[in-house]
């Protein structure tokens, strides 16, 4: 299931400002911006609304324990596919596995759900979560299938 | 990059474009947040959009390439927008091409202040709203 986005090129949005609760909803506003300008299908728009507001949002409760720090929207497009990374520079609590977040809430099972493709890399220098749309919406069942 | 505490910035976004026509739809979203935090009034908060109409317009005709760095900045009272990474001469070309028929210039009309500053063989120009 883990990938890592091959964008080749620089991409379209950088987004960086701190992770804060209030900016989660300033980063879902300027992305559905992008990708309407894009043009991408409405369907996967609020996909990517959804997926993106919840994976800041993790980044919000998870990446920086000891205070307040960065996050990183980086957005790729082409012609079949939308890529959004959502990047950290933090350190996520020892005891908070994916499982742990998982029961958490419903964060993970709606990105899982919405996206064709999904990865979490951690590293020493902090996490990345790569989401990936097809830009078609009935495409991204059939893209998920076929990698499983 | 981040909100400085000794500033009393409520927010503080830097962005990268590198896809001209995203530049409008996203600084206008990111503004409005902005304008809001920093409790402009709702004139002025028209006069914000309107300044990111024309910087925008006016970089699409000024700038070459697709490439577009941009920081938005809240603190109370004043709203701040910068482009920057501009090559030498670019930041005046962008305020001239933002000369509009019998309106004058909108980025020094509406704004409280704007400035051209030089940091190496690197340019920006500085918008304040207050």
């Amino acid at each position: 299931m883990n990938f890592t986005l091959q964008t080749g090129h620089d991409p379209a949005l950088l987004i960086r400002l701190e992770a804060r609760a209030e900016n989660v909803m300033l980063v879902r506003q300027a992305i559905e911006g992008a990708v309407r300008e894009i043009g991408a299908d409405p369907t996967v728009i609020d996909d990517i609304k959804l997926a993106v507001t919840e994976a800041c949002s993790n980044v919000v409760k998870y990446a920086y324990d000891a205070g307040i720090g960065e996050m990183e929207i980086a957005l790729t497009s082409d012609q079949s596919s939308i890529a959004v990374t959502i990047e950290d520079f933090g350190e996520w609590r020892e005891h908070d596995t994916a499982d742990d977040i998982e029961l958490s809430g419903m964060g993970i099972p709606l990105m899982k759900a919405v996206t064709s493709r999904h990865s979490m890399l951690r590293t020493a220098g902090g996490t990345q979560v790569a989401l990936e749309f097809s830009r078609q919406p009935g495409d991204a069942v059939s893209a998920k299938n076929a990698d499983e | 990059m981040s909100s400085d505490p000794s500033t009393g910035d409520r927010l503080t976004v830097q962005i990268v474009i590198n896809r001209r026509e995203l530049a409008g739809p996203v600084l206008e979203r990111l503004v409005s947040a902005a304008a809001a935090r920093a409790e402009l009034t709702v004139d002025r908060m028209i006069n914000a959009l309107s300044v990111v109409d024309a910087l925008v317009d006016a970089a699409d005709r000024a700038l070459a390439g697709d490439t577009r760095c941009f920081s938005v900045s809240a603190s109370p009272g004043e709203l701040r927008i910068d482009i920057a990474g501009l090559l030498d001469g670019e930041a005046e070309s962008v305020v001239e091409a933002a000369n509009l028929p019998a309106l004058g210039n909108v980025l020094t009309r509406l704004t409280s202040k704007m400035s051209i500053s030089n940091d190496g063989d690197k340019t920006s120009i500085r918008i304040a709203l207050a």
